[in-house]
């Protein structure tokens, strides 16, 4: 990854992580709702990204002679889709049962995989990296097999087992935003204390999806 | 500080990828609202053979993304 963009992940990581400590106590003490906590963290991180490419033109302009193109231009580019992307995005019905929530987390899967392999194409995922990539996946393989088991049979603690879909799901998409790559996040929780806001699944994509899909769900 | 023809490739790389994150995450969204609101708004269950041709649509993209990977994994870094 180049030095920009790792700068961008690292303050990015650093600033995401603050705003959703800062939320989570809002939303402890009453002054917003738990709802508008990862709505919030979304919101912070986009115009983070705003802020960032304004920047790095900014320090272009002073220094002709260096360039600044790999964190201006994706930051640019991430900045004006997502406002578009979450301007347009539907609303995500709450889930009845165990089979609502496995075609949810069937289709995050999905979503998720296609991400993944777009990013190995663009070679962001190679070596060891990609090992590791495996590894998560073949997990994320047995608990799909476990759930579609459960509901396919029944089982009482079908919604469970579904729901043990979400740190799967959650571990493939941080090592996919550990490289900078933003996906479809873990489906959306089915029950959860208020006054806890659900963590990032991962990147300013799904901080942003998440906050969409969370809006609706509760 | 002078950035190589590699670095503004993996640049645009990353900008694209991002992108079809973005479209990703629209699509799952649709496509959730499409059978589980849609099944909702009938008053009906999802049924077993939507879900089953669900399951084969996942399978199917997670066997794409491991071959891939495999293929990363074995390639020289």
């Amino acid at each position: 990854m180049a030095e920009p963009d790792l700068l961008k992940t690292s303050v990015g990581g650093i600033v995401r992580h603050l705003v959703t400590t800062a939320g989570g106590a809002l939303a402890t003490s009453g002054v917003i709702a738990a709802d508008d906590v990862t709505v919030l963290v979304g919101a912070v991180m986009a115009l983070f990204g705003i802020a960032w490419s304004i920047l790095q033109k900014w320090l272009a302009a002073r220094n002709p002679g260096s360039t600044t193109l790999s964190a201006a231009l994706p930051s640019t580019i991430l900045a004006v889709v997502l406002a578009l992307a979450v301007a347009g995005c539907s609303a995500v019905p709450k889930p009845r049962d165990a089979k609502d929530a496995l075609a949810i987390a069937e289709y995050t899967v999905q979503g998720l995989t296609d991400t993944a392999l777009a990013a190995t194409q663009a070679g962001l995922i190679r070596g060891s990296a990609a090992s590791e990539a495996l590894d998560k996946l073949s997990a994320l393989r047995g608990g799909l097999a476990i759930a579609r088991a459960a509901v396919a049979n029944g089982d009482p603690d079908a919604d469970l087992k579904v729901r043990a879909l979400d740190g799967l799901v959650l571990a493939l998409s941080t090592f996919l935003e550990a490289r900078g790559v933003s996906g479809p996040g873990s489906p959306p929780p089915q029950s959860e204390s208020p006054s806890q806001p659900r963590p990032q699944a991962s990147g300013l994509v799904v901080s942003l999806f998440s906050g969409r899909e969370l809006r609706h769900v509760r | 500080m002078s950035v190589s023809p590699a670095t503004i490739n993996l640049a645009l790389q990353l900008a694209l990828t991002l992108l079809r994150g973005v479209q990703n995450g629209r699509l799952t969204l649709e496509r959730i609202e499409a059978l589980v609101g849609g099944a909702q708004a009938e008053g009906r269950e999802i049924t077993e053979a939507e879900l089953r041709a669900l399951a084969a649509e996942t399978d199917s993209k997670l066997d794409a993304l491991e071959a891939a990977l495999k293929g990363e994994a074995a390639a020289p870094n």
